[in-house]
């Protein structure tokens, strides 16, 4: 860990709020992203990655400095995805107006491809399960090694390329008519 | 070795996770295994449909709202730490209260009798152009500062002195630099409830160029928003102020407030607002008062 990285996490422990912003600077953009990679929502995922980051204020005086800052953070952003992930399909049927309102935008990495195949797989990938989704919007999406996924999910390797490869079998089979062209 | 063992080996190879020998032997494999060949060419399709790494980071004014609705977020967040570091433990905090406010009152009716024992501040504050501080005794509260108007001086005393928290207000007013204006609103924070300072905090709150200042003076004022005029201030900020920190910082401020002017922003904002946030929190105010309502009767 660098010597900035550590007074800056010192700070922070001690309720420094410009120490902590700086702390998550550099990570702040790929939560950001990760978030909407699963939940497909540009405002849900703000919400997400909100809470995600107070929680790591509000635990950080328990952080070791012997730990990686980095795997902590990500951790508490991917715990707080899920989250919301699981909590989707109760929300969207008590707030119905705001699933209309809150559609998500189109996202970056979709607007390669065609509008038709981005909303087959966009309803492909919210078919996975949330661990599911996770583990394809990081190995597959962002092209984290199947080790790094794993510690950051917290499970095993074995148990992420279950994930991994489950997903996989699923959104082929979602997006079947157009492998076979 | 079964098909599901083969489709493994294959997604490995996909995502690079196969050591260089383990991918030699594969790739020879392919050559006499057509199973093993029609596997890879089915995930390989699969990959061209839905190519891998190519996701990019977060856009940039999702990113930028991001950053100030946390920035909020952590205010408020130190806000209630310090007050719940006071509550913690309930023999110091039922004593500490009451000794802290008693030290202030005492802390502050020094200042303004040090403030009335000179005999007037040698500057002309309407014409505070700059001010600067020179430094700062966080457990004294001694300052020095110096002020630039016609011509440059330099000042001692207490930040809670009446003299210099009015040059503290002119400074607020007028001085080019934003960290003064910014500095000027954290100190006269204490004395906020006096109607001088409190208006020249609604001013910023209007005028202020910069959005960090703005913040600041809604979380300054959010304490006296019982105050009809405060309310108003905030209302405004509210619904006119173009940057979303500044949005967000207010809505927070009066959301639990019920009188009509209020209640109907909200209802305004939680069907027309353009942000997301914005109309959430007008909904959530809304519900509430009306749980209260229900409650009431």
């Amino acid at each position: 860990m660098e010597q900035r990285e550590k007074q800056l996490i010192r700070r922070a422990q001690e309720g420094d709020a410009w120490a902590f912003e700086q702390l998550v600077a550099p990570h702040h953009s790929g939560l950001l992203a990760l978030s909407c990679d699963v939940l497909g929502d540009a405002s849900e995922a703000q919400d997400a990655c909100q809470e995600a980051l107070i929680a790591a204020y509000r635990s950080l005086p328990r952080f070791r400095l012997q730990s990686d800052f980095f795997t902590w953070l990500y951790r508490i952003g991917i715990n707080q995805a899920l989250k919301f992930r699981r909590s989707r399909g109760r929300r969207l049927v008590r707030e119905g107006d705001r699933e209309v309102t809150n559609k998500a935008e189109p996202r970056p990495d979709k607007a390669v491809l065609d509008a038709e195949l981005a909303a087959h797989i966009e309803r492909a990938e919210q078919r996975l399960s949330p661990q599911e989704h996770m583990a394809f919007a990081l190995c597959h999406k962002r092209g984290y090694k199947l080790v790094e996924a794993a510690l950051l999910m917290e499970c095993s390797e074995g148990s992420l390329k279950s994930y991994l490869f489950r997903a996989r079998r699923k959104m082929q089979a979602a997006l079947q008519p157009y492998l076979e062209v | 070795m079964n098909s599901e063992a083969k489709r493994e080996r294959v997604l490995l190879f996909i995502y690079g996770e196969l050591s260089p020998d383990e991918e030699r032997a594969l790739r020879s494999e392919l050559a006499i295994d057509p199973e093993l060949a029609a596997l890879l060419e089915q995930e390989q399709r699969f990959d061209a449909l839905y190519p891998s790494n190519q996701a990019e980071p977060a856009a940039e004014p999702l990113l930028e709202e991001s950053r100030l609705l946390l920035r909020a977020a952590l205010r408020r967040e130190q806000r209630r730490f310090r007050w719940s570091a006071l509550g913690d433990n309930s023999l110091w905090g039922a004593w500490l209260r009451p000794v802290v406010a008693l030290c202030m009152g005492v802390l502050l009716g020094w200042g303004y009798m040090a403030g009335v024992a000179r005999e007037e501040m040698p500057v002309a504050l309407a014409d505070v152009v700059d001010l600067r501080v020179l430094s700062y005794d966080e457990a004294s509260g001694r300052t020095e500062l110096s002020v630039r108007t016609l011509t440059e001086r330099t000042l001692e005393g207490h930040v809670g002195e009446d003299g210099i928290q009015m040059l503290l207000v002119a400074a607020l007013r007028s001085s080019e630099r934003d960290a003064d204006r910014l500095r000027a609103v954290d100190w006269l924070e204490p004395k906020s409830e006096q109607v001088q300072i409190r208006r020249a905090l609604i001013e910023a709150l209007r005028e202020d160029e910069n959005p960090g200042v703005r913040v600041k003076a809604v979380e300054v004022l959010a304490s006296m928003a019982a105050e009809k005029e405060v309310r108003q201030g905030l209302r405004q900020a509210l619904q006119q102020d173009a940057n979303m920190g500044v949005r967000v910082a207010a809505i927070e401020a009066i959301s639990s407030f019920r009188d009509s002017a209020t209640l109907d922003l909200m209802q305004h904002l939680m069907m027309q607002d353009e942000n997301n946030y914005i109309r959430f929190a007008a909904r959530r105010a809304l519900e509430a008062a009306r749980a209260d309502e229900a409650q009431s009767l």
